[in-house]
């Protein structure tokens, strides 16, 4: 990709930028119920120098020139492994008074025992969507990952797998005729460390329009620091024909060791995890009330859609495990009788020291029999 | 919503269609002037504006293998980024950037040429007038009027209704019209 070359793009009205156009244009502004004459508001525009416009051109190319090629997409971005968790710890951050003055100290242990979903209202979700409140985006500049993820790696057994991410990888015995695989691959451990931004934490509360919570501004600077291990991911794919009970691009299984989070001392997990709650749109009263009920210290949240997803609790191997199902338009289904439908089961589970995950176009009984078999 | 967003170690592991390539060179013209009219509105200085404008790119560009096309259109991306380098920006400043440092001297207006001089007083003018204004006005005017967006892209920025964004906006420019009129006269 270069960027020195010329091409046209969708240029609308407010694409092209350029001042006259604004200008003739801000007068005709649609602003709700009335037009504007707001002309007087554009006296600050003006085009960019086109000395300062090459210049930052030329050393974005020079950025071009020296990258070093890319990887291919990592399967687990440490970013993206680490945001998931990181909700939890930035809620953790944002509410405890008593972190402010011991924000260095890290002796509270976040440790998976138990996966709950956490209904998220319409209005929330509606935010989060389409970028309209991309909250991993708000945070990016507060996260900085001090160790990325190595690059995937492909590795041709199991032992192999466990050699590498110092757990004994289990798959699935039972696997359905339409599946091949699996592909094995192992991510490396990733580090980050996340620092508190009041200012902007405060800002996705207030996007989410909840006047009533507060971030303490005696937070701001706390930091913590988040370690993934490895993980492994049995990447089965779909062997392409859509028959019942099994159809679209695969089945992933991943497993890792349970995820640490160190917290700041006296960090009040209940308060938070009340938090966590209002801010998943939900009423003060039974944000309360549920906070109670939940064990925050081994407890993650896993934000469901209210409309959009059933979640049901199930045994898998033992212990209870989340099963999300979500219909609609995804880019896989499963037929029921003649009809075909979209389908994608997610089972979530903790067992030992180790978290496990496995979701794809399938079917909620064949997933958790896959489960069930893993060995 | 899709779920697969919300888990993002199981969203990152599946398959995913390949999005079609960025054309950035015509990203970098269509929005490079709009990002830089974003920061004349929040900071309301050129140079300060030039900075931050290549902050928010620099940052874009090395950042550009996270851009997700699935989760929103490539201008709200690079505005978030260039919104948290303007927070970034006052934060370090501590306090929000009098946008009086935008006004020249007098001395140095008498210098310029009659027109381009009354130009430049209505841009310190204006300058002045946003400076004063909360955060979250003068946010939602240099998205308004910096970047042009419309009310309902700038109400999927930042997670406000659009007739919420359209009567702020409203309120606001009324306001600032008033305190601009009784200036001219």
């Amino acid at each position: 990709m270069g960027i020195g070359r010329s091409v046209t793009v969708d240029c609308v009205r407010v694409d092209c930028g350029h001042v006259d156009c604004v200008r003739a244009d801000a007068v005709r502004m649609d602003n709700g119920d009335e037009q504007m004459e707001d002309e007087f508001m554009t006296r600050l525009r003006a085009e960019p120098r086109p000395e300062f416009k090459r210049d930052l051109k030329r050393r974005l190319s020079l950025a071009e020139a020296t990258r070093t090629p890319s990887a291919p997409r990592r399967f687990l971005n440490g970013r993206l492994v680490l945001a998931g968790l990181a909700g939890v710890v930035v809620v953790a951050l944002i509410v405890s008074p008593a972190a402010q003055a011991l924000a260095q100290e890290f002796l509270n242990l976040f440790r998976v025992k138990r996966i709950t979903a956490v209904s998220i209202s319409p209005e929330v979700m509606a935010q989060m969507s389409e970028g309209k409140l991309d909250i991993e985006s708000m945070l990016s500049s507060s996260v900085e990952v001090l160790q990325a993820p190595a690059e995937p790696q492909r590795v041709s057994s199991l032992a192999e797998a466990s050699q590498l991410a110092g757990i004994a990888v289990r798959a699935p015995a039972s696997v359905p005729d339409t599946l091949s695989g699996p592909e094995i691959v192992v991510q490396g451990e990733g580090v980050a460390r996340f620092t508190a931004d009041t200012a902007r934490l405060q800002a996705i509360v207030d996007m989410l329009g909840m006047p009533d919570v507060t971030i303490p501004a005696e937070l701001d600077g706390a930091a913590v620091t988040i370690t993934t291990p490895p993980v492994v991911a049995l990447i089965y794919e779909s062997a392409g024909q859509r028959g019942p009970g099994q159809t679209g691009r695969g089945v992933v299984f991943m497993q890792a060791r349970n995820p640490e989070i160190v917290l700041p001392e006296g960090v009040k997990l209940a308060e938070l995890g009340e938090l966590a709650l209002r801010l998943s749109g939900m009423a003060p009263d039974d944000a309360r009330r549920l906070a109670q009920t939940i064990d925050w210290s081994s407890t993650l949240l896993i934000p469901i859609p209210a409309n959009a997803a059933t979640v049901s609790e199930v045994q898998v191997r033992g212990v209870t495990g989340l099963l999300i199902l979500t219909t609609g338009r995804e880019s896989s289904a499963v037929t029921v009788g003649d009809e075909w439908i979209a389908q994608h089961a997610t089972l979530l589970w903790s067992e030992g020291d180790t978290v496990y995950a496995a979701t794809g176009a399938i079917d909620q009984a064949t997933l958790v029999e896959m489960a069930n078999s893993m060995q | 919503m899709r779920l697969r967003r919300l888990i993002p170690w199981i969203d990152s592991a599946l398959p995913r269609e390949a999005a079609a390539p960025l054309d950035w060179d015509a990203l970098y013209e269509a929005l490079l002037p709009r990002v830089y009219n974003f920061f004349m509105y929040r900071v309301g200085d050129a140079a300060q504006a030039e900075d931050l404008t290549s902050t928010t790119f620099e940052k874009a560009w090395r950042a550009r293998d996270r851009y997700r096309h699935d989760r929103a259109g490539f201008s709200t991306w690079l505005f978030s980024i260039a919104r948290n380098v303007a927070t970034d920006y006052f934060r370090r400043r501590r306090v929000e950037l009098s946008l009086d440092e935008a006004h020249d001297s007098p001395d140095d207006a008498a210098r310029l040429p009659e027109r381009v001089a009354e130009d430049h007083d209505e841009r310190a003018r204006l300058a002045g007038l946003l400076a004063r204004l909360p955060a979250r006005e003068r946010d939602l005017l240099a998205l308004k009027y910096g970047a042009g967006m419309t009310n309902r892209d700038i109400a999927r920025q930042i997670g406000l209704t659009e007739s919420n964004v359209g009567t702020i906006i409203s309120r606001t420019v009324q306001a600032l019209r008033r305190q601009w009129e009784s200036a001219d006269q």
